[in-house]
């Protein structure tokens, strides 16, 4: 079905790949420092090329240090991330509806989340991120484990079963646990819909270089999903070990979307909407697929960051609620596009 | 090299599809399998093949357990092609072609002069070389069934196994791609291994049948010698009058049900 869906290509030589990825780059770096300009507070350039060279305590380097350049931060990364891990879910289940969400990410990482703040009085930032992510991980665990993971069979299809179930588990706990202690919940409301603002550089820091190395990974996993993407049967009889290549998907995904979840709670779609409209520009071959899904990711994000700025100004709304307001119209369009072909 | 299988049981879970099968597989033939649906004739080339595990028995490959070889190596020689399967529609004929020269690459050696060369080759038996750069969903389903073969042909392999190769194609490309693989057992020596539905199709091509029925080998050989009018009705439980194809002098059975309807 999947691969049915993908018909239409517009970019077809290596070079025009190359190129469009390259102008992309640059878009990517634009909304980056929008991300950084833009806002209640006014900036300019000068401000923040003042705030890293000639550092004055002024009200707009406040803000930008400690406030957008994080957010920007958190915003290009966890969209990056969420949506490699959206294709490596793609392909993993062969079910292009599918996200990081449907392996259990979403709902473990906020169970344990919201489980924390409710009975561990005064944790810090850097340990509620660390709770959630390993509620994302033991979520996964369980859903492998149902899946047949143990006696080293997975069935993709048992795996979208098993996730759901797990996921339903989780998110009745997480709600018996909001129901019984209605603060947590105003407290933890903003993080459930998803947000990149308020996190520490110093909890970045510890993020993004796992990011990079797990996008690195993908990178040179590419030729063997090429392989994945022909069906199982085809890709081991070529010689490919595919358990171990099903582990080292579910692997990446754990740490990509476990990680972007912990930071800035489930943001939805991003993972979901970037591995179609990926695809549906440079096609399934994935030393393409890969960086293209990287980049547009982080600039879906970032701009729908710099929106949830202005949409009700002065106040702001939670990123999680805009990523769906852009893109569900691309994501209709394209879904009509590749229908009509 | 030569695939052979020792006392071969096969099944999922607790329901057992085949015992004890023995069958070796002639080099340099073209063996089919034949038997009614759901007889296993699938499964015993998927293990064959090492896709499957067998509950117990053994698949040999020359004189080494298929088992317990590097599965990269085993793919150097011995190629299968599964049936209907469905690749990422974007995907170019030659892209796709190239997928077969997996076995051969590692993170040292990358993609080589020799490697283009043999892709060239794959396209050129099969056909394709002047629809290299189109996508799989711009092609015919018998076009398709050819990409495929390349693929295991780019693949290098003395040994191709395929799952009804000829499955929903239009009568034309049956004997297209049945052509195809017969040229190739010829001119290249290939040994061609091959589930079949149509007996009178497998009579004309196989100079090896097995024929599979309630788990077991009902018989095995030339097609001239064991097809009979006793073995299509114990095997497809059909009844049936064999005469000579006039074309081919292969046996032809015309089944029936009741000759007075």
């Amino acid at each position: 079905m999947i691969n049915r869906k993908i018909t239409e290509l517009t970019l077809k030589s290596n070079k025009s790949k190359f190129l469009f990825l390259i102008g992309l780059i640059f878009l990517l770096i634009a909304f980056f420092f929008a991300s950084l300009l833009l806002g209640y507070i006014k900036t300019d350039f000068n401000d923040l090329v003042n705030t890293y060279s000639n550092y004055t305590d002024s009200i707009e380097q406040i803000v930008i240090m400690t406030s957008r350049m994080p957010r920007a931060l958190t915003a290009l990364f966890i969209g990056a991330s969420l949506s490699v891990s959206g294709l490596l879910m793609q392909i993993l289940t062969k079910n292009p509806m599918a996200s990081p969400g449907l392996l259990g990410v979403n709902s473990g990482a906020a169970f344990f989340m919201v489980f924390a703040y409710s009975f561990i009085p005064n944790l810090t930032q850097n340990y509620l991120m660390l709770f959630s992510f390993v509620g994302a991980a033991l979520a996964v665990l369980l859903v492998y484990a149902l899946a047949g993971g143990i006696r080293g069979t997975i069935q993709t299809f048992d795996l979208t079963l098993a996730g759901a179930a797990i996921s339903a588990i989780f998110i009745s706990f997480t709600q018996i646990v909001l129901y019984k202690d209605q603060k947590t919940m105003e407290e933890v409301l903003f993080w459930l819909t998803g947000a990149v603002e308020g996190r520490s550089m110093d909890a970045l820091f510890k993020v993004i270089p796992i990011m990079l190395i797990s996008w690195v990974i993908c990178f040179l996993l590419a030729k063997r999903l090429n392989l994945f993407s022909l069906g199982e049967e085809i890709a081991k009889g070529l010689g490919l070990n595919i358990e171990l290549l099903k582990l080292q998907i579910i692997l990446l995904v754990v740490v990509l979307a476990g990680a972007s979840v912990a930071v800035a709670g489930p943001i939805a779609l991003v993972g979901l909407i970037i591995p179609h409209f990926t695809r549906f520009l440079v096609g399934s071959e994935f030393k393409w697929a890969i960086p293209y899904s990287i980049v547009l990711g982080a600039i879906l994000l970032l701009s729908a960051d710099v929106a949830s700025r202005f949409i009700i100004f002065p106040k702001e709304i939670p990123v999680g609620a805009v990523t769906a307001i852009l893109g569900t119209p691309f994501f209709i369009y394209i879904a009509r596009k590749a229908e009509n072909k | 090299m030569n695939i052979s299988t020792s006392n071969l049981t096969l099944g999922y879970g607790d329901f057992i599809v085949l015992k004890d099968i023995n069958v070796t597989i002639p080099k340099n033939k073209i063996t089919i399998l034949v038997g009614s649906n759901g007889c296993g004739k699938s499964t015993l080339l998927k293990t064959m093949a090492r896709l499957l595990k067998p509950i117990s028995g053994k698949v040999a490959l020359g004189d080494m357990d298929i088992f317990e070889r590097p599965s990269k190596e085993i793919a150097k020689e011995l190629a299968i092609l599964t049936q209907s399967p469905d690749a990422p529609s974007d995907l170019t004929v030659f892209n796709l072609v190239k997928q077969g020269r997996y076995p051969y690459q590692s993170w040292f050696s990358q993609w080589s002069k020799e490697d283009e060369d043999i892709v060239e080759y794959a396209l050129e038996k099969t056909g394709l070389s002047d629809i290299r750069n189109k996508k799989l969903s711009e092609l015919s389903g018998g076009q398709k069934q050819r990409v495929w073969i390349a693929m295991t042909l780019a693949q290098q392999t003395e040994i191709i196994l395929l799952d009804e190769p000829t499955n929903h194609l239009d009568i034309k490309y049956k004997i297209e791609v049945l052509d195809l693989l017969k040229h190739l057992n010829q001119h290249e020596g290939r040994t061609i291994v091959m589930v079949l539905h149509d007996i009178n199709l497998a009579c004309r091509y196989a100079d090896h049948i097995i024929a599979i029925k309630d788990g077991k080998v009902y018989d095995e050989g030339n097609p001239i010698e064991i097809i009979t009018e006793k073995l299509i009705n114990d095997v497809f439980d059909i009844n049936a009058k064999i005469i000579e194809c006039p074309l081919f002098k292969t046996p032809m059975c015309i089944t029936y049900q009741n000759l007075s309807i």
